[in-house]
């Protein structure tokens, strides 16, 4: 989708129920994903998967199109829960309890869906080694990081996602890396 | 370990992508079920914060209320108007800019990271050097010994930005200080300043990882406006960053310049005096 579609998008998805349908099928992967190679939990990611579209829902009438993608405000939400500590808010607990009912009611165990990604999660040690390190470090270089190296995202897009500069992205990426090697030295596994 | 090999390993390290597939398709339902009232909540309630003043303006002038209160008021608005105007343009003069640009540094969350992570004295934090710009005033606040930070402040909004907070880790040796004067004076009229005995105040050094590409990758990043990600298919080929631009600033007889080499090059690519520090 290029930008000049997914502006009609999101100015149709303030109306309409099934143009916020197709943005969530456009970027659920990916801010799963996200989050996901964030925490490696799959339990957190789920939580704030569901926070993040749930806060682009209740935005989405008065969200105003600045010509930057719309994944890049997604990623902001998903960051800033992830940096601060995610919390539960009531909203998100009334929508899991509507997504567990249904999963009742279709009969589905959602628990065994879990249980089977973070199973593959486990398979990864060395993802799950170099994630201890990452989250050793400030989350200033943790989310460029995992930006730039798991998610492959181009300097420009990291700057757009977290509205920093290029020369800002570029020092706090070799700065990260130093930590990071500085880390991983002391780590006896690497 | 090498940066390479880092760089490398994080590339390798990244999880498959993973998908929950029934999730994915029940928070959807849950959520589109919910579109009406989540989505109209939040509008609903930023329409309310909106308060009419228009119609208020609108109403009383349009009241059954006697000319004269409508006069007054007319009045005391245009006296209210002209002294905001007049504490506007008189602000500048009282207004501590270089205060604003240090406090603007010091708040920035990456500037404070740096403070934490090098134990900088708050003494060693500075105004090493300040331009002016169309709109306002760039200063540059050098944090400890490396680090330099781009404050740019409007002077006729009375806001701050912090536009760039870019990091030096490498001292700067003598043979390099050496090699960069010696670039500087390529420059007739930087010559000149030196041999009239200027000396160097501050360096910073911007660097670009370093690509392989086609033919000569740095001209291939330079040509492109220095952005070294607009290299396509290129490989990195050395496990550290290459130097890039320089920017010097110097001194000669109270005059501050600034110069920014282009290290590709080897030559001078802009140079200027900057305005005094207040």
């Amino acid at each position: 989708m290029d930008l000049e579609q997914e502006r009609e998008l999101v100015f149709k998805a303030k109306t309409d129920a099934d143009a916020f349908g197709l943005l969530y099928d456009e970027y659920y992967p990916k801010i799963f994903g996200y989050v996901l190679r964030r925490t490696a939990s799959v339990e957190t990611a789920k939580d704030i998967t569901s926070e993040v579209f749930l806060k682009a829902l209740q935005s989405i009438k008065n969200f105003r199109w600045r010509n930057i993608p719309f994944s890049a405000y997604l990623y902001r939400i998903a960051e800033h829960e992830i940096s601060n500590g995610y919390k539960r808010n009531k909203h998100i607990i009334f929508l899991k309890q509507d997504i567990e009912n249904s999963a009742i009611i279709s009969d589905i165990s959602l628990d065994d869906e879990s249980a089977r990604v973070e199973a593959d999660i486990q398979k990864h040690e060395e993802f799950l080694l170099l994630h201890q390190c990452i989250v050793k470090l400030p989350h200033i270089y943790q989310e460029v990081i995992v930006l730039r190296y798991f998610e492959k995202k181009l300097i420009s897009e990291i700057c757009i996602i977290l509205g920093k500069r290029e020369g800002t992205v570029k020092s706090l990426l070799n700065r990260g890396l130093k930590k990071l090697k500085i880390i991983m030295d002391e780590n006896a596994t690497f | 370990m090498k940066n390479e090999d880092l760089i490398k390993k994080l590339e390798s390290a990244r999880l498959p992508e993973a998908e929950l597939h029934t999730h994915r398709r029940l928070l959807k339902t849950a959520l589109l079920k919910n579109y009406e009232s989540a989505s109209n909540k939040t509008a609903t309630a930023a329409k309310r914060r909106r308060i009419p003043i228009m119609s208020i303006i609108t109403g009383f002038f349009k009241s059954n209320r006697p000319a004269w209160q409508k006069a007054m008021v007319s009045t005391f608005a245009v006296v209210l108007l002209l002294i905001t105007a007049l504490a506007i343009n008189m602000s500048p003069l009282v207004r501590d800019y270089e205060a604003m640009a240090m406090e603007a540094a010091l708040n920035n969350p990456d500037v404070q990271q740096i403070i934490e992570d090098e134990e900088i004295d708050t003494q060693n934090i500075k105004i090493a050097a300040v331009f002016d710009t169309q709109n306002g005033l760039k200063y540059y606040v050098s944090i400890g010994e490396k680090n330099i930070v781009a404050v740019e402040l409007s002077k006729w909004l009375f806001n701050t930005e912090i536009v760039e907070v870019l990091i030096e880790t490498t001292p700067v040796t003598d043979t390099k200080k050496q090699e960069l004067i010696e670039i500087a004076c390529t420059d007739p009229e930087i010559n000149a300043l030196f041999e009239k005995g200027a000396s160097i105040y501050m360096y910073y050094f911007d660097y670009i990882p370093a690509y392989l590409a086609g033919d000569s990758v740095l001209d291939v990043a330079h040509k492109a406006s220095g952005q070294p990600l607009s290299i396509k298919n290129a490989q990195l080929m050395a496990d550290d960053w290459v130097e890039f631009t320089v920017r010097l600033w110097f001194e000669l007889d109270g005059t501050r310049y600034s110069i920014m080499l282009d290290m590709l090059d080897k030559s001078v690519f802009s140079f200027g005096p900057l305005s005094s520090i207040s």
